[in-house]
């Protein structure tokens, strides 16, 4: 059974207008949309507390199955435990007692309709869709690598792995004081599909996977990873949406646009020289606006101050600038 | 069921409308019946000679992608000296073509894998990896440090002696090479090695052929003269041999001649290590008659305490640290690529060199 704690909830509300009139909703074009900015809606989770699983409480199944091995035989995962909590979990022994504060009020997770000719959007005449995790910065208790367990909550999953009906090892994922400040999901339509650019910032002092036998319990050495960071971001406004489908077969397409569709920044490149060197984009308007995508564009660093595997540790580890000039993902059945 | 989250979501996303189609919710029994693609595997494997325990997970995915990053540095930390186990600057994956357009690179069915060794009924985890069922492209980046597994094939023919340097004895091999020996074929196959030509796949800066590699040249189609001049040769350097076929009627040097390579160099001092800063593209995949690439098996990168062999890594042993292996026959250059490096392509549409 799932088991929910949720003591307060406090949800503000800054909607200009609640219309209950009885007359006919007329839709809003784009660009009228566009001109609206309202303040939105925030929200904040006060002494909240999640846990859920086939091993907390007596719970009831929580499993994904339907899934194989390469050899076609029966995988089930079972999800023994799920929890968000505060911070000092014990890796999921200390939760229902142990609340933590998601967002603040001056500082709340954000649901908004953007203006998208606004500097910071960049997709011009479109109303825009903003889910946004709490401004990074805002508040110095919230600073990127700080072991606060006040508003940083730890989250954790147990899977348990079943193949052919014999139950396997179980696996841990635990994340500590976690903040995804910055985090934000941005969605706009162009009348065929819905267009989207991401961030996704984590922020974790300890992230740790190991494995326990089939109870669950005498567990092995595992593999850390000490004072995560990741900053990442997808898509640059409508120069270069996100995009996700479904195709006719059912398999789920996934896609960051290339800069050279129609209309695409790589429009202004002008003719295109060959040289290796020197050459590329000719045009100067081109040039100036595909170097402003190298230069302030999207992109991802993630760094880890220490990856630990078993005892041994191995230093640091870095991608610095990762920027996404093309993504195209498909699924397939295997 | 819904929990309390969920409503206050739904709550305030009701009023807002995201298109002029209306949305019919799918109920709960519909809902229910839905089943994913089967694009999810997970296997679990044991390594009998190892001891092994590995859990696999492997998606089925096709990703067609270009990137770039300032920088990779994996696993920087004190190991016998400060530095890193993989360093590469300026890494990109796909390329731009002379056209302005994107040439992906492609990855097929990517997977992360686990590694246990069980001790005392505990399945410690002493190593992951991320790879790929199948890839090619060009990854291009300028390499400063590689731990890891990179074997290259060079093929090319005997003309492309022509580009190498060496000393008296190896101008003189250079400038009769290939008026010698035509376009017979050339091949031979470079590893990570050091300085000496010992095969080193830690922390390695250097390519090339280690210590005791051949590079054998075919003669079959040479005429007699020629292969008269080459046994001569190969009579007088001490690392070059001609193999003959024994049969009666044919003269010497009628099937290959080799150059042995010891201490990074054949004779003639012609060198046959080089700088892995040297090749700023690779084309992964496996090189098929008409120029082309296929995927190629094996690429991936993983970190470990102990040293590995992974399931279906061709007998390839992981050190400890951070590991890039580049599959067996993914990587193929010319004698000249290899001699003299490999320019960098086009990865960005401005900036002349990226």
């Amino acid at each position: 059974m799932k088991y929910i704690i949720i003591n307060l909830i406090s949800v503000f509300l800054f909607i200009f207008k609640i219309s209950s009139a009885n007359a006919d909703l007329i839709s809003l074009d784009d660009h009228s949309l566009g001109s609206v900015d309202g303040a939105g809606i925030g929200f904040v989770l006060e002494d909240f507390v999640y846990e859920a699983g086939s091993d907390t409480n007596g719970g009831a199944t929580f499993e994904i199955s339907g899934l194989e091995t390469s050899t076609g035989g029966e995988v089930v995962i079972g999800i023994s435990q799920f929890y968000v909590s505060g911070g000092g979990s014990e890796e999921g022994d200390n939760v229902l007692s142990n609340p933590v504060d998601i967002g603040r009020l001056n500082n709340p997770f954000n649901l908004e309709l953007r203006d998208g000719n606004d500097p910071d959007i960049g997709i011009a005449d479109k109303a825009v869709f903003e889910f946004s995790a709490p401004k990074q910065g805002a508040l110095a208790s919230r600073s990127k690598t700080a072991l606060l367990s006040g508003e940083r909550p730890d989250m954790g999953v147990r899977f348990d792995l079943n193949v052919n009906g014999i139950r396997k090892q179980s696996l841990e994922n635990h994340v500590e004081s976690v903040s995804i400040d910055g985090s934000f999901i941005r969605l706009w339509g162009d009348g065929n599909k819905t267009h989207a650019n991401l961030a996704l910032n984590i922020y974790t002092p300890k992230m740790t996977f190991f494995a326990c036998d089939a109870n669950g319990i005498n567990c092995g050495q595992s593999v850390d990873f000490l004072d995560l960071s990741i900053e990442s971001e997808l898509g640059y406004g409508d120069k270069q949406p996100v995009t996700f489908e479904v195709d006719g077969d059912g398999n789920f397409i996934f896609e960051v646009g290339r800069l050279e569709g129609p209309g695409s920044i790589k429009n202004l490149c002008g003719s295109f020289s060959s040289g290796a060197r020197g050459g590329g984009c000719t045009d100067s308007q081109g040039v100036i606006e595909l170097n402003k995508f190298y230069t302030d564009g999207p992109k991802a660093n993630v760094y880890v101050g220490n990856v630990i595997v078993g005892n041994e540790s191995f230093g640091s580890s870095t991608v610095s600038n990762l920027q996404i000039q093309y993504l195209h993902v498909k699924s397939h059945d295997l | 069921m819904l929990n309390t989250f969920s409503k206050i979501i739904l709550f305030v996303l009701l009023p807002i409308q995201f298109a002029s189609a209306q949305l019919i919710p799918i109920d709960e029994a519909e809902l229910s019946a839905m089943t994913g693609q089967a694009f999810i595997n997970i296997d679990e494997s044991h390594d009998n000679s190892s001891g092994l325990d590995f859990t696999k997970v492997t998606l089925g995915l096709d990703v067609d992608t270009l990137l770039n990053a300032d920088k990779l540095d994996l696993g920087n930390y004190d190991r016998g000296g400060a530095g890193s186990d993989i360093l590469i600057d300026n890494f990109a994956l796909g390329k731009i073509d002379s056209n302005g357009n994107v040439v992906p690179f492609s990855i097929r069915d990517p997977f992360i894998e686990l590694a246990f060794d069980e001790d005392a009924g505990k399945q410690n985890l002493v190593g992951v990896r991320i790879g790929f069922g199948g890839a090619k492209g060009a990854l291009s980046g300028t390499i400063k440090s590689l731990t890891g597994n990179v074997n290259v094939d060079i093929k090319d023919t005997a003309q492309a002696l022509s580009e190498a340097d060496g000393d008296f004895i190896g101008d003189i091999l250079t400038a009769l090479g290939p008026s010698l020996l035509g376009n017979s074929p050339l091949v031979a196959s470079a590893v990570l090695v050091d300085s000496a030509g010992n095969p080193n796949s830690i922390r390695a800066s250097k390519v090339g052929l280690k210590n005791g590699t051949e590079i054998e040249i075919d003669t079959r189609n040479v005429n007699g003269f020629s292969r008269g001049i080459l046994s001569f040769t190969a009579g007088i350097l001490p690392n070059t041999y001609c193999v003959d076929s024994s049969a009666w009627f044919s003269g010497p040097c009628d099937t290959s001649i080799n150059f042995i390579s010891q201490g990074c160099e054949v004779d003639g001092g012609i060198a046959t290590c080089f700088n892995l800063e040297n090749y700023n593209t690779l084309e992964v995949g496996n090189k098929k008659s008409d120029g082309t690439f296929d995927f190629a098996e094996g690429l991936s990168l993983s970190f470990q305490s102990e040293r590995i062999a992974w399931r279906n890594s061709n007998g390839v042993i992981s050190e400890k640290g951070a590991f890039l292996n580049v599959p067996n026959g993914g990587l193929e250059v010319t004698l000249k690529e290899a001699l003299k490096g490999t320019d960098r392509v086009r990865t960005r549409y401005v900036d002349p060199y990226f």
